[in-house]
């Protein structure tokens, strides 16, 4: 009887869960904490899974390491799903733990990654560079600068063109103020240049 | 519409990538399990343990009334 009732409530799971298919990722979240289906996890798994995973081995160069970051961030979603307050998208959400995760693994290699802001208003007078310079560059070059350039000044850039994420969903995952992290863009987007530069201009002389 | 070559490479780079090894989905799932195993015992014996050191330590439930002819 118990085999029975156990092979009903896994067939009209999987049943439900494939009317969700089309669903956004809100809605799915809600029914999950409702029901604690599986399923409906499946479905936000196979949706981001494959961009976690190229993000985590974009951060961490080390596909070894993007597989256990990939595990433990959908881990620590599923733990902490409850406290999703849905007032962001979902992806946005997700991106901020992925980051937050990635983040932590890189501070615990390097200690200086997002180190103090101590100096960071001394050059605060540099002017900004126009997002489309960036957004524009050649997908070779965008490698090859992305390449050459620190985590931190990459991760930043990768958040904001990448992700879309807001000022303030950066300062949040960054434990900066607001302030502090629209200066560090202007500084990630001068390295940007400046290896640019370094590595085109000699190019095309 | 603005081009973003930002969202080209991400492109590029999941397409290379593609999706992450299958054990990893099933890592994901038995840690899952482990979780709302424990969760389960929690919620089925911390109750209990409360009575148990209500108990323990003198208190509980109040004693039945006796009738006159009991005592």
């Amino acid at each position: 009887m118990w085999l029975i009732t156990k092979f009903l409530e896994v067939l009209f799971g999987r049943l439900r869960s494939k009317n969700f298919y089309n669903h956004p990722d809100e809605t799915l979240v809600k029914e999950y904490l409702a029901t604690q289906d599986d399923q409906l996890f499946s479905i936000l798994y196979n949706r981001y899974s494959t961009k976690i995973y190229a993000k985590c081995i974009a951060m961490l160069k080390n596909v070894e390491a993007a597989q256990d970051c990939t595990q433990e961030i959908f881990i620590k979603v599923l733990t902490n799903i409850a406290k999703f307050n849905q007032q962001s998208k979902f992806s946005t959400w997700l991106f901020s733990v992925a980051y937050n995760h990635c983040i932590d693994l890189i501070r615990k290699n390097k200690k200086q990654f997002f180190a103090d802001l101590k100096n960071e208003h001394e050059d605060s007078i540099q002017e900004d560079i126009e997002d489309a310079f960036l957004m524009e560059t050649k997908l070779s070059r965008l490698k090859g600068v992305l390449e050459k350039m620190d985590d931190e000044n990459r991760t930043l850039l990768l958040m904001k063109y990448q992700d879309d994420l807001s000022i303030k969903e950066m300062g949040d995952i960054l434990g900066k103020g607001e302030s502090a992290v629209k200066m560090k863009i202007v500084r990630a987007k001068h390295r940007f240049k400046q290896i640019h530069d370094e590595l085109f201009d000699k190019e095309q002389e | 519409m603005s081009v973003n070559n930002f969202k080209e490479l991400e492109r590029e780079e999941i397409a290379s990538y593609g999706p992450p090894p299958e054990n990893i989905r099933k890592n994901i799932s038995q840690n899952m399990g482990v979780f709302r195993f424990l969760g389960d015992l929690i919620e089925l014996f911390l109750p209990n343990l409360g009575k148990s050191i209500i108990r323990m330590s003198g208190g509980g439930d109040k004693p039945k009334p006796q009738y006159p002819n009991q005592q």
